[in-house]
């Protein structure tokens, strides 16, 4: 772990906040029509697929001493060193003699890519491949509730897609208090 | 009358320990004093209760 990683106090304080928020909807989930029911299961997928992402980041924490690189392709960018002279080049636009910089994809560098987390888990067999396919499952689930995605507005969320999720995430705990 | 009940509710401390009290949600449960994970497991989603349990444990270790 990395001196600047949460400890899994802070986490289990995190999940189990958040747990709390799932529980009212499911709480209010009973009370409602099927088509309805739709719009509750899509919020509780939404919150339980965050969930999950945050424990395989956590996971990779543990596992991992150093922060992991998890793309071959480093981040580029540049450092303006010398300007250059417009009367020469004859330009309105400043130029400028820059270094590249290459920055690798850590961890710690590139939050969010639950993709990336979850094909360097399989790559490095830090998880089994059956674990693979249930964290792509909800990270692809996830994936259809994020409006950029959208290709209709005719989707359903269930109850058991709440419960295959919830599944995944109690072997993700295991997977972390095993490390 | 109405802004004044909104002020009043603003002042109001507010006190964090269970769901119902957070968020105002009455739960469907027949026993008094059900727990939350119990909760989980009654709705079909027995893994939340599970994970629920050991968030519990890592934050009374901690």
């Amino acid at each position: 772990m990395h001196p600047n990683s949460i400890s899994d106090a802070v986490l289990a304080k995190n999940i189990n906040t958040t747990l709390q928020d799932v529980s009212t909807l499911v709480n209010d989930v009973v009370k409602v029509n099927t088509r309805a029911k739709t719009v509750y299961y899509k919020a509780i997928i939404l919150l339980l697929a965050s969930i999950v992402e945050a424990q395989v980041y956590h996971f990779i924490d543990r596992k991992c001493t150093a922060d992991p690189t998890l793309f071959a392709k480093d981040i580029k960018s540049y450092k303006p060193k010398i300007a250059l002279s417009k009367a020469i080049l004859g330009s309105s636009s400043q130029f400028y003699v820059a270094e590249e910089i290459a920055t690798p994809r850590t961890l710690k560098n590139i939050t969010g890519s639950f993709n990336a987390m979850n094909d360097f888990c399989k790559e490095k067999s830090l998880i089994s491949p059956s674990l693979y396919t249930e964290l792509e499952y909800i990270r692809k689930k996830r994936n259809t509730i994020h409006l950029q995605t959208l290709d209709t507005t005719k989707r359903s969320y269930t109850l058991a897609m709440a419960s295959r999720i919830s599944d995944t995430m109690a072997k993700m705990y295991d997977e972390i208090d095993a490390c | 009358m109405t802004q004044r009940t909104t002020q009043a509710k603003k002042n109001k401390p507010t006190k964090v320990s269970t769901v119902e009290e957070n968020y105002g949600v009455k739960f469907n449960v027949r026993q008094k004093n059900m727990n939350l994970a119990t909760y989980f497991e009654q709705q079909g989603l027995p893994s939340l209760a599970k994970v629920l349990r050991k968030t519990e444990q890592h934050i009374q270790h901690s």
